[in-house]
């Protein structure tokens, strides 16, 4: 069985992203329809030779009464708008003609596809994406991930400042369970500047050393997660980029723990 | 009593007040964790709020999300109809984000939104709260791209309303709506929700409804089919999977870092309170009489940083809170959790007061 399809999936973004893209604009048409007003989502592409591939369209009669710029209809219109015939489009500046020649079925069902459209329409442009369908799903995980990314970055930072005070208090009894060694070192003629600034370099390059390799650990054991996945279920998650944002927590544990160190040494002493 | 009096005394205001702060942080990491996975794991129930009694009929799936029901075979088993509210649930991913679209009647539209009939169909009605996130204004049109179907929709947003609960954070749409973006049949929809009543369910009654959460009952050009989804990642964001997996880490590093704090705590209250405790011992106080006092002196701080951890979850909930498909998830304590993040804590920390005295004797 394999997991997320090569389906052709079409994506309407805002930037391009994904896929092979093609400008395009979006929107709601208004449509005289049997003597009412009906407003229709509309999509509308320099060609409509670009979607032939995913859509499918298939030409419908039209005669040579059909007029206008050249429509698809989608399959779930097909009830108000009758294939084959003409419409009228309210625009702005007045109205002009759309011959609904074709009609698709597969994607854009609820949309008419229209090749260019006139000025005085209103429609939004942006770029639209051909991608497959396991593009669009990595796109809503990608989503999922970065909502919990965002919440748990800030938490974190908050933990880790919170928990400078621990931190402390661990170099507290580093340096009461090294008293002993001091104390021999002090005989032995070492300056107390020199011991401070020994055990500071000590300690900052051990948190140093343990922060890192806890992140490179944690790094190795999301990579290696993400590649069994993608090994047993098809690549549906890139492997994630170490950004410095995800270092910021090692990097503050580690600088923080320099002066902590020095202080820790200082009020053990007395 | 004397001896924790003279114990207390020893140490100044600034320690006490330090020893508290501390494990008040570790408190608050404990259980904004359990809050979190407790919040996470009734997200689904909040979903489906049925106040005043009432059931809620779903397929045999993951979740609401991917649950199908036939509103045919439902009525046939129930008899009636009264009473009966339907919901299509979706995910759909919009401008960057997956949100949920929940399909309802358009009467249900206009009851809770206060808009016509007429107007309530064809129309996309965003909560306040995610149109802030999505940034979406009244009259934009928008492209709900569906992950059941790969197709894109295009809808104009007829309203942005502050919703109560969880409708601020989803886009209230028409049955149609949901349903082309679920890709399924008219008939069908996620969830079935009956107020009121007892319901008697016949003996050796099976729903043939969806046997599995990627099975899908599409019914068209008139003859019901089956569309099999081999989509792990629909499963996935259906049943929540990234963000438990998240959480359920968070917890655990919670677990890891209060497992490891709390002894060095005590053990460092121990160490601070050395001088004073070898005086005592020197006036006779007993060794018991000097660790019942640390152990009374420890419970205090522990009862106070819970009861700070706990207040400070209950009043700022924004403190722990995670997205979860564009819905704010605030931790849910309780005062039974607390109670056991507080007896595990005190359990720990004591600990490392017996060490540490022991160190010290």
């Amino acid at each position: 069985m394999e997991y997320g399809s090569e389906e052709q999936s079409l994506l309407i973004l805002r930037d391009a992203r994904l896929g092979n893209c093609v400008p395009l604009g979006y929107g709601y048409l208004t449509l005289a329809v049997g003597g009412e007003h009906l407003q229709v989502p509309v999509v509308a592409v320099g060609s409509l030779k670009i979607l032939e591939e995913v859509l499918h369209f298939n030409p419908v009669d039209s005669g040579e009464g059909c007029v206008g710029l050249r429509a698809s209809v989608g399959s779930d219109l097909v009830k108000v708008l009758v294939p084959g015939s003409s419409v009228e489009v309210i625009t702005d500046w007045g109205s002009t003609r759309l011959c609904l020649g074709y009609t698709h079925r597969n994607l854009l069902r609820r949309a008419i596809v229209v090749e260019s459209l006139e000025e005085g329409t209103r429609v939004l442009k942006g770029p639209l994406c051909i991608a497959t369908r396991r593009d669009l799903l990595r796109a809503v995980l990608a989503s999922s991930i970065g909502e919990l990314t965002s919440s748990l970055t800030l938490y974190s930072l908050v933990v880790v400042v919170l928990y400078l005070p621990i931190l402390y208090l661990a170099l507290r009894r580093v340096s009461w369970e090294l008293r002993e060694e001091f104390r021999v070192l002090r005989t032995q003629g070492v300056s107390l500047a020199e011991l401070r600034l020994g055990f500071t370099l000590a300690t900052t390059l051990s948190a140093g050393l343990t922060s890192i390799y806890s992140t490179a650990l944690s790094y190795l054991v999301v990579c290696v997660g993400t590649s069994l996945l993608s090994y047993l279920g098809g690549p549906l998650l890139p492997v994630p980029q170490l950004t410095p944002e995800n270092l910021l927590p090692a990097a503050l544990i580690t600088f923080a723990s320099t002066p902590l160190s020095y202080v820790a040494l200082k009020l053990g002493e007395g | 009593m004397a001896t924790l009096r003279v114990v207390a005394r020893s140490l100044p205001i600034t320690s006490h007040l330090g020893f508290l702060a501390l494990l008040s942080v570790l408190a608050l990491v404990a259980l904004s964790a359990v809050g979190l996975v407790l919040a996470l794991y009734s997200f689904y129930d909040d979903l489906l709020p049925v106040e005043g009694g009432g059931f809620i009929v779903s397929s045999y799936a993951l979740s609401p999300l991917t649950s199908v029901v036939s509103e045919k075979r439902l009525l046939e088993l129930l008899g009636n109809s009264t009473g009966v509210e339907f919901i299509v649930f979706s995910v759909a991913y919009v401008n960057g984000r997956a949100v949920v679209v929940r399909g309802v009647s358009p009467e249900y539209l206009a009851e809770v939104l206060g808009v016509s009939l007429s107007v309530a169909e064809h129309c996309l009605y965003v909560g306040r709260g995610l149109a802030e996130k999505l940034g979406v204004r009244r009259g934009d049109v928008l492209v709900l791209h569906s992950p059941f179907t790969g197709d894109a929709l295009l809808a104009l947003v007829c309203g942005i309303y502050p919703l109560p609960g969880v409708l601020n954070y989803e886009i209230l749409a028409d049955f149609d709506v949901a349903r082309a973006l679920r890709g399924v049949g008219g008939g069908y929809y996620s969830v079935a929700i009956v107020r009121g009543g007892v319901f008697e369910a016949p003996e050796h009654v099976e729903l043939p409804l969806a046997r599995r959460a990627l099975l899908l009952l599409l019914e068209r050009d008139g003859s019901t089919g089956f569309n099999v989804f081999a989509e792990v990642p629909e499963a996935y964001i259906a049943r929540l999977g990234i963000h438990r997996e998240a959480v359920l880490l968070l917890a655990y590093s919670a677990i890891a870092v209060v497992a490891i704090s709390c002894p060095l705590i005590g053990y460092s209250v121990s160490l601070s309170v050395e001088r004073c405790s070898k005086v005592l011992r020197q006036l006779g106080a007993s060794r018991r009489s000097v660790v019942a006092s640390l152990t009374t002196l420890v419970g205090i701080y522990v009862i106070g940083a819970t009861a700070l951890a706990f207040l400070a979850l209950s009043y700022l909930r924004w403190l722990a809170g995670v997205e979860v498909l564009g819905h704010s998830i605030s931790p849910k304590v309780s005062p039974y959790d607390a109670t056991a993040v507080a007896v595990a804590q005190l359990v720990l920390t004591l600990l490392g007061v017996v060490r540490g005295f022991r160190e010290l004797e």
